[in-house]
């Protein structure tokens, strides 16, 4: 299968492809309601990981909060990561919440030095990614408009299988 | 940043600290995670040079640097210069009053996804950090 560049993935694993029929626009509104809601309960979703997206916000609000000069994570930021959240399909690993010192804040799927993923949402809605996967390396960038780009969802999908 | 700094290079089988203030700069084995190597906005990864210092030393410089903002020393990862060198970095010392052994790791890439790559590599050969002992 061939995707475009900034093909983005629904969250049953899919292609978008949408439609544009005022029925078409209601049920995709419904559906995408109904499943932040499930994204957002501890039970079926990513709750905790809210919670901890969060608290990370809260300590790194303030000029360096490393110890090292970083600087602080702005509103944008935090609201383009709650975003980033919410995209992740159902089902997908828990990421563990962190942040840079540029201010980015980071979603890390980890399983060892050889498995493992870093995302950095910027407050200008760039992704910013790195993956080691056992001799394989990869980063680079990818915008953000609102959906997790194909490449990194199957990132994260290579560093949890 | 291509400043000479030719004579202030650090020695490639030198050991330097980097010292961890922030939790969520460890995993729960207590391995550092890259964003503990990620170099801060001027570009630069700020370490301590080992060199002659003891171990209770190396500790009380890195206590003394989390003081100036307030931070707990939580851990500290070791590493030999050279990785950085292989990595394309350079390992320069710039020492400060409250700290003679600084050095910093520059020369690191304008582009954000081959620092985080770059940083990736930092921490897989970091291995476990060693935790702060009581002060």
């Amino acid at each position: 299968m061939t995707l475009e560049p900034n093909a983005s993935v629904s969250p049953a694993g899919a292609v978008i492809t949408p439609g544009w029929s005022d029925a078409a626009i209601f049920v995709a509104e419904r559906t995408e309601e109904s499943r932040r809601q499930l994204q957002s309960s501890s039970a079926v979703g990513l709750g905790i990981v809210f919670n901890e997206l969060c608290q990370v916000a809260e300590e790194c609000e303030d000029p360096n909060w490393d110890g090292f000069g970083a600087e602080p994570v702005s509103m944008d930021a935090y609201r383009l990561a709650y975003q980033f959240l919410e995209g992740l399909p159902l089902g997908t690993p828990a990421p563990s919440i962190g942040a840079e010192p540029d201010g980015h804040i980071t979603f890390e799927w980890h399983r060892g030095p050889e498995r493992t993923l870093s995302v950095s949402v910027s407050p200008d809605a760039q992704l910013h990614f790195a993956a080691r996967i056992r001799s394989a390396r990869d980063y680079g960038t990818r915008p953000f408009f609102g959906e997790i780009p194909h490449r990194i969802f199957e990132l994260i999908q290579r560093v949890a299988a | 940043m291509t400043a000479d700094v030719g004579s202030d290079l650090v020695g490639e089988d030198e050991l330097l600290a980097r010292f961890i203030f922030w939790h969520k700069h460890l995993y729960a084995d207590g391995t550092p995670k890259l964003n503990a190597f990620m170099p801060n906005p001027a570009r630069e990864l700020s370490m301590t040079r080992h060199l002659q210092l003891t171990e209770n030393e190396i500790w009380n410089v890195g206590r003394a640097v989390g003081a100036v903002s307030g931070r707990m020393l939580r851990a500290r990862a070791d590493l030999i210069a050279m990785i950085f060198f292989r990595l394309k970095l350079r390992v320069v010392a710039t020492p400060k009053p409250d700290n003679p052994n600084h050095a910093d790791a520059i020369d690191w890439p304008v582009d954000k996804p081959t620092q985080k790559a770059i940083a990736q590599e930092i921490a897989a050969a970091a291995g476990p950090a060693l935790p702060a002992p009581p002060a």
